[in-house]
């Protein structure tokens, strides 16, 4: 790969290439719509993120606190339903994915930008669609919708419903935009050998997107043609079995967490390399594991339905297939730790979240182990032990991934450096902030208390309120993140075209990069970890 | 033109091939409907999907130009098979491996209202004789004596007999199953009512005790519409094939949740 | 292989290196768009392996109540439908352009053709008293939902006959008459059904009651039956949408041997609502 840096004129950038809010809003430039994305995605996490502080103010006390059963059910439904579909699933591939991808590769746009620009809408129109149900009767199923109560429930669960049915296929377009861009619009010489394992990682998020988002498609239909009609399909009353409704749900809500958790892998894969100055330990088996987890993903699903009733056949099946997946992810952390290795470890923020992910996901990964043996989750089932475990691999897997690559690409995209001194001590206050929220959440659920539940037995009391005031740690961890983020867009110092001394194409273009991405293609000549252990 | 014949995904599919395989989709489709005709058993699910999928094929292969495309395209089409297949197998590697004793789909009372575990015990059938017989011996024989012929222990203090089953002569009137149901339900003279018996016991009895005299006269719809049969419905409007009790493991079930739930 | 002084040459898009390129990134993106497609309706086999599993002799009895000439008759008319779009396509791909826009007029008729078929079966299961769900026995007036959707569906599609030309928007004479006819003669199904059942007094069907009564789960046979087919008939509607549009884009000239790619693409996806009803006609009739 080509290392000089970008000395065109850089008055010109994709940023300020048309004016106007109308060359926004019918903007094809994906990295616009990556914009597009990052805004309106942060807008539904602030909402998601105050419903978990109000869930967590409730549980500061046992029995009432500030407010009744049936809006804490309503609280945690929307707490769930918000971060899930319109956060976490669609965070890394719309904002980070759209921003960098189609650089990444050398290419000038995706292989379809007014899908692309199509799928925003989508995404939008489907989470007002959802939100809308806040103004309505609201709806307390849980994000999972499981039936029968689903069926019969009296608040506005269809909108909701129906706004997921809709965002669904935002995911599905990008996911096929994706996969057709990494198959057909690579730069000269990028040969499959040499893309960066954020592409690899991209590559089998989509195709995870396009096979399993469907299946949450005719589950949300199906259960909103029971509710408008009564097919009774699902309803046990007429003859239905609401195990069966399980299965279709998770079919789609396993894959999904991989979908969230892939390509935070990625880009944990671009960091650790840039800020250690060696290559990636392992790349073939890095790219291997990525879709090792993605096929493994989609046939595990039952593991959240050990307890449902299901066959024991079924049980058994599924407890010893979900155990496999713990390979290809234990090939990835021990190849991330390896690549850190008599490497030279430069400790800026990238880093320090990459730092985070590693110990917060293995955690969370290993609790999935715990999950995963049919005898240990006959007692954890619904308890706060599985809260704790998908927090730590959604929240420190995910959400500290793309923490990384946020600060990662910032001057690349923004062409402005955030500063470092408030940035580490943000990082720092989200994660021990996150370690105290949710570690004594793993000795609640083992100690038996359920997950969902408005009240509890007062022994509970102490660990619960160390949660809340983790909680509320995260919270000033991330409005001190927006507060020097925001100021570093306005007035932050100006960044050079590759302040990490990175490799992949990205940085070979100017900060911002111009409207078609490179003012002329560059010609790939070798792999994208070729450091050698230069300083930063 | 001809550059891009060679080219994958760019060929030109003839005219008499889409016409030929328009042709042949007509056939296969004939023969689909000829085939449900024949019963091949277990069998027939397989055939009637093999020649489906032989039709798809030519959909796939020849309209959707899939023989001539490039080689991620037709990957694309099968690994979309492949996973369909896999979550109808693995969804039911639950559903049909059910414990038997498990109540998976409905609610186990509409069974129960089943008045009759025969399919129509208004008709003689060999189970329906069996069980008479069974019931007769218990019930009956006191004083229809244990051959049916009104010589019973009890009938000694009886006038007039019992009815002798095994003779013509008794036979004169209500030789028809509706009437001596009726008489079995209500009683006549000095015989007691049977109506505490379960209705497939006092059909049973009827069937088994006309079989031991001369041949019965036939019900026609309305008198078996005065016992309460109604012949337009399959079930006779009374529910029939099946449990008339609920199984007793149900029924401890049953009780040990209503004592374990606290007031 | 684009010939740039030749003005009729759509150009391709600036990202891609020629319109070879661009076609087969095109068509590649809508094989990716029906593998999500066939695991939608995955979703469909699905429930209809488990309630057929579980109930074989329920389903072979409900599936008697199906009309099986109206599911041959559908079946012979979306394959024939099949048959004149590939005939289309290869029109578009051999400069033919008159054939092109008279195939595909007739594929949107017989897609039509499959759609009314659909409605008489339908309708007439609502006048036995066989509706989805907890309308089982218990008509309602779901004979206004259906015009109702058939007259909201009609003018969707009459919008797409609006047609675009390089000069702006212009009505052609073949797309006036195609959505006068359309609109006839929904306007008559709708009222002559109105007219013909409006406050009647429904009386259940004899087989209807029959069936239930010897099977308590029958109703689930026509969860699946209407659910279904009723998706399938959606895509029906949407690709005759589609098509629709393709006309008049054909109208104008738009699609050559250099460039036909909506034509082709639309194809596959016609092809493939083919593909799915090649399987739900005889697993929902040819059961019994």
């Amino acid at each position: 790969m080509s290392d000089h840096a970008v000395t065109h004129n850089e008055k010109t950038n994709y940023l300020n290439h048309g004016k106007g809010i109308w060359s926004w809003m019918t903007t094809l430039d994906h990295k616009r719509i990556g914009l597009m994305y990052l805004f309106t995605i942060l807008v539904f996490f602030l909402i998601g993120g105050i419903f978990s502080l109000l869930v967590r103010l409730e549980l500061f006390t046992p029995g009432k606190t500030i407010m009744d059963a049936a809006s804490f059910n309503q609280a945690f439904t929307y707490h769930g339903s918000i971060m899930v579909f319109m956060v976490i699933i669609p965070l890394v591939p719309g904002a980070l994915g759209n921003l960098v991808l189609p650089i990444m590769l050398g290419a000038k746009d995706v292989a379809f930008p007014r899908l692309n620009l199509a799928s925003y809408y989508i995404f939008l129109a489907g989470a007002l669609i959802a939100a809308s149900t806040l103004f309505l009767n609201g709806v307390d199923t849980g994000w999972t919708f499981y039936t029968p109560y689903s069926i019969r429930t009296g608040t506005s669960a269809i909108f909701v419903l129906f706004g997921a049915f809709v965002m669904g296929f935002a995911g599905i377009f990008t996911g096929i935009n994706f996969i057709v861009t990494i198959h057909k619009l690579r730069a000269p010489g990028l040969t499959w050998g040499r893309l960066p394992l954020f592409v690899w990682a991209s590559y089998a998020t989509s195709v995870l997107q396009v096979l399993a988002t469907p299946v949450l498609a005719i589950t949300l239909f199906l259960l909103m043609f029971e509710r408008l009609t009564g097919i009774g399909i699902f309803d046990p009353n007429i003859g239905g079995d609401p195990i069966l409704f399980q299965h279709f749900f998770w079919f789609y809500s396993h894959p999904a967490v991989y979908i969230m958790i892939l390509p935070a892998m990625g880009i944990i894969s671009e960091v650790i390399p840039v800020f250690s100055r060696k290559p990636i330990f392992g790349y073939k088996a890095m790219a291997v594991a990525i879709f090792g987890i993605a096929i493994v993903a989609f046939v595990v699903w039952a593991h959240h339905m050990y307890t449902s009733g299901q066959s024991e056949l079924a049980n058994f099946v599924f407890s010893l297939i979900t155990m496999f997946v713990a390979v290809p992810t234990g090939i990835k952390v021990f190849s991330w730790i390896a690549t850190m290795y008599k490497g030279t470890i430069h400790f800026k923020t990238p880093m320090l979240y990459a730092f985070s992910f590693l110990w917060v996901f293995t955690v969370g990964g290993l609790t999935g182990v715990i999950l995963a043996a049919l005898a240990t989750n006959i007692h954890f089932h619904d308890t706060y032990f599985v809260v704790a475990h998908f927090h730590f691999t959604m929240v420190g897997g995910t959400l500290m991934g793309f923490m990384a690559g946020l600060h990662y690409w910032f001057p690349k995209f923004v062409g402005k450096m955030y500063p470092e001194g408030p940035a580490k001590i943000s990082c720092v206050l989200i994660f021990l902030g996150f370690n105290v929220t949710f570690v004594p959440q793993f000795i609640l659920g083992s100690q038996g208390m359920p997950r969902r539940y408005y009240d509890y037995l007062p022994h509970f009391t102490t660990l619960n309120q160390i949660s809340t005031v983790g909680s509320f740690m995260i919270a000033a961890g991330f409005f001190y993140a927006a507060y020097y983020l925001i100021k570093a867009i306005c007035c932050g110092e100006k960044a050079s075209a590759n302040p990490w001394r990175g490799l992949t194409l990205e940085w070979q273009t100017s900060s911002p990069p111009p409207h078609e991405n490179f003012h002329e293609i560059p010609v790939v000549t070798e792999g994208p970890y070729e450091y050698k252990g230069d300083k930063v | 033109m001809d550059h891009n014949k060679e080219e994958p995904g760019h060929h030109i599919l003839t005219v008499k091939t889409i016409v030929v395989v328009g042709i042949c989709l007509f056939i296969f489709t004939w023969l689909t409907v000829h085939v449900a005709g024949y019963d091949f058993g277990a069998m027939n699910f397989p055939v009637a999907m093999l020649i489906a999928s032989i039709k798809a094929s030519l959909v796939a292969l020849f309209f959707m130009a899939l023989k001539y495309d490039a080689v991620e395209n037709r990957v694309i089409f099968v690994t979309s098979l492949v996973f369909g297949a896999i979550f109808i197998i693995l969804t039911s590697v639950d559903i049909f491996f059910r414990a038997d004793d498990v109540y998976v789909t409905g609610p186990i009372f509409k069974e129960a209202k089943a008045a009759s575990k025969f399919k129509q015990p208004w008709v003689k059938s060999n189970e329906l004789l069996t069980h008479g017989k069974k019931v007769f011996s218990g019930q009956c024989v006191a004083c229809h004596g244990s051959q049916g012929a009104g010589d019973g222990p009890a009938a000694a203090s009886l006038n007039p007999k019992p009815r002798d089953f095994t003779v013509a002569a008794d036979w004169i009137k209500k030789r028809q199953p509706s009437q001596v149901y009726e008489v079995l339900t209500n009683g006549v003279g000095k015989m007691p009512a049977f109506g505490n018996l379960p209705l497939d016991d006092r059909w049973a009895l009827t069937h088994y005790v006309l079989s031991l005299g001369p041949k019965p006269i036939k019900d026609s719809d309305s008198d078996l519409k005065k016992v309460g049969i109604d012949t337009s419905k399959p079930d006779g409007g009374i529910g029939t094939s099946g449990p008339t009790e609920l199984p007793i493991d149900f029924a401890i079930e049953l009780m040990a949740v209503d004592g374990s739930v606290k007031q | 292989m684009s010939n740039s002084h030749d003005s009729s040459i759509r150009p391709h898009a600036h990202h891609f290196d020629s319109a070879h390129h661009e076609f087969e990134s095109s068509k590649q993106g809508m094989w990716l768009f029906l593998l999500q497609e066939v695991l939608f309706f995955s979703g469909i086999f699905v429930v209809y392996a488990v309630i057929r599993g579980l109930n074989p002799e329920m389903f072979a009895a409900a599936a008697g109540l199906l009309d099986v000439k109206m599911g041959l008759t559908n079946t012979i008319v979306l394959i024939t439908s099949s048959l004149t779009m590939a005939m289309a396509v290869n029109a578009a791909q051999t400069d033919k352009k008159e054939q092109c826009v008279w195939y595909l007029i007739a594929t949107f008729f017989l897609a039509c053709g499959f759609l009314v078929v659909k409605y008489f079966e339908y309708t007439h299961k609502f006048h036995m008293g066989i509706l989805p769900g907890a309308g089982f026995l218990n008509p309602s007036d779901t004979h206004v939902i259906i015009a109702q959707t058939f007259l909201i569906s009609a003018a969707a599609l009459t919008s797409f006959f609006v047609a675009r030309s390089k000069t702006g928007f212009r009505l052609s004479k073949k797309s006036v008459w195609i959505s006068i006819l359309f609109w006839a003669v929904s306007l008559y199904l709708t009222i002559s059904y109105w007219v013909g059942h409006h406050g009647e007094h429904r009386v259940v069907g004899q087989d209807a009651q029959n069936l239930i009564d010897q099977f308590a789960k029958a109703p689930l046979f026509f969860s699946v039956y209407f659910g279904a087919t009723g998706i399938h008939g959606i895509h029906v509607l949407g690709g005759m949408v589609v098509i629709a549009w393709l006309i008049s884009r054909a109208e104008d000239a738009e699609f050559n041997s250099k460039y036909f790619t909506p034509v082709e693409l639309v194809g596959l996806y016609w092809h493939f609502v083919d593909l799915v009803w090649i399987f739900l006609f005889p697993l929902m009739y040819l059961v019994a």
